[in-house]
């Protein structure tokens, strides 16, 4: 794969406001890429930055390989879809569609064609004379996304598209999302802090937290190797033990929590616990998710493990 | 050893349609929330229990990030 979008060192400081800092990031091309985190860690601005609507305090960002840092966001060849669909209310839903078609004045009949394909793809053939105060929130949000491909941009930025639709719509909205992404082969960076829609959607998941990205990985990888304590609290739910390492042998560390210890098994490497690995005597956090944990009713069962009644006394 | 066990009471069960959720607590307090199918036979509110784990489901996370030691770097510069 390609990369597609390139983010170097990019910080953002809005007076003594640090909001995105050394933000390093590459996008592939093809992929559905999604910014996930809380209100406020960055990944709008992030977006905003990439879109053209805000400029990087320090740092680059290339697309295709140019920079775009001097272009205005029109003359970027990406995208952007808002929550608000931001669609012009006293156009019909075809002239909404066409619109930037008739900007960069395509010819008539390829602006119908176009149209009219681009709506067939939403799923919305034959509303091309309503308007949209006459679509419901979906149909509206479908318009935003077929105004936004029809230019056929190298990147979508999608920014909490989804976030004003109930959940039952929403659920339906991420599948065809996710196809019409597929189909379409279009890089999809996609802003939310909905992590089941991020688990839903993504090809690759870049995980946020106070301006610093945490981690960034597979679905699969942010859930069963979250990296932070952060990344581990934040997807999902988990069960979490705070303890100091004991010693690392053979790819295990032996972890001493409240009066017990525990075993870490799965490739712990020793290193000096900041840069590398692991270190003996550092802090650390054990993190074990809810459907890995199961109850023993019969005792002599237990006996096969070890016990931590030691944390406590019942 | 196979794996870690903790004595714990089953404190209540959350149904959340496919799955199940569960609080036990441990003795010192601490809650422990556990996900099991829907049909699959629990144990009884208030039943005393072990919850068990095999060491190869805890992950191991830096309790002190990078953010931490770059503040660290900042206070010893100023």
């Amino acid at each position: 794969m390609n990369t597609i979008v390139d983010i170097k060192g990019v910080n953002k400081i809005y007076g003594t406001n640090h909001v995105v800092k050394d933000l390093n990031l590459l996008v592939e091309e093809g992929e559905f890429l999604t910014l996930l985190g809380s209100s406020g860690c960055g990944k709008t601005t992030t977006l905003r930055m990439i879109a053209g609507f805000e400029e990087p305090t320090t740092g680059s960002i290339t697309v295709e390989g140019e920079p775009i840092e001097d272009k205005e966001p029109y003359e970027r060849n990406v995208n952007t879809v808002f929550q608000s669909y931001a669609l012009f209310p006293h156009m019909t839903i075809y002239d909404n569609v066409a619109y930037g078609l008739k900007m960069k004045k395509v010819p008539k009949k390829e602006i119908k064609e176009r149209v009219l394909k681009m709506l067939e793809m939403v799923q919305l053939s034959g509303f091309e004379k309503r308007y949209p105060s006459q679509l419901s929130g979906g149909q509206k949000q479908r318009v935003a996304i077929a105004r936004a491909l029809i230019n056929r941009p190298k990147v979508l930025l999608l920014d909490e598209p989804l976030g004003a639709l109930d959940l039952k719509l929403r659920k339906q909205m991420q599948l065809e999302l996710k196809r019409l992404q597929k189909k379409l082969n279009i890089t999809f960076i996609y802003v939310t802090h909905d992590q089941e829609e991020a688990l839903t959607m993504s090809d690759r998941i870049a995980i946020m937290h106070d301006g610093v990205m945490d981690q960034i990985g597979s679905p699969t990888e942010i859930y069963e190797r979250p990296a932070t304590k952060f990344v581990a609290t934040f997807i999902g739910e988990t069960n979490v033990f705070d303890g100091t390492i004991r010693s690392i042998e053979g790819g295990k560390a032996v972890i001493g929590i409240e009066n017990g210890e525990v075993t870490s098994s799965g490739s712990v490497e020793e290193g000096d616990g900041k840069n590398t690995g692991f270190a003996v005597n550092e802090f650390v956090t054990v993190s074990v998710r809810p459907e890995k944990m199961h109850f023993l009713r019969n005792r002599w069962r237990a006996l096969r493990f070890r016990r931590l009644s030691e944390i406590t006394s019942m | 050893m196979e794996g870690f066990t903790v004595p714990a009471v089953v404190r209540d069960y959350i149904y959340v349609g496919s799955v199940l959720k569960c609080i036990a607590v441990l003795p010192n307090g601490n809650e422990i929330k556990m996900e099991k199918l829907a049909g699959e036979e629990l144990p009884p509110i208030g039943e005393k229990v072990f919850i068990c784990w095999e060491p190869e489901d805890a992950v191991l996370i830096h309790s002190l990030d990078n953010r931490f030691y770059q503040s660290m770097e900042n206070i010893k510069l100023a």
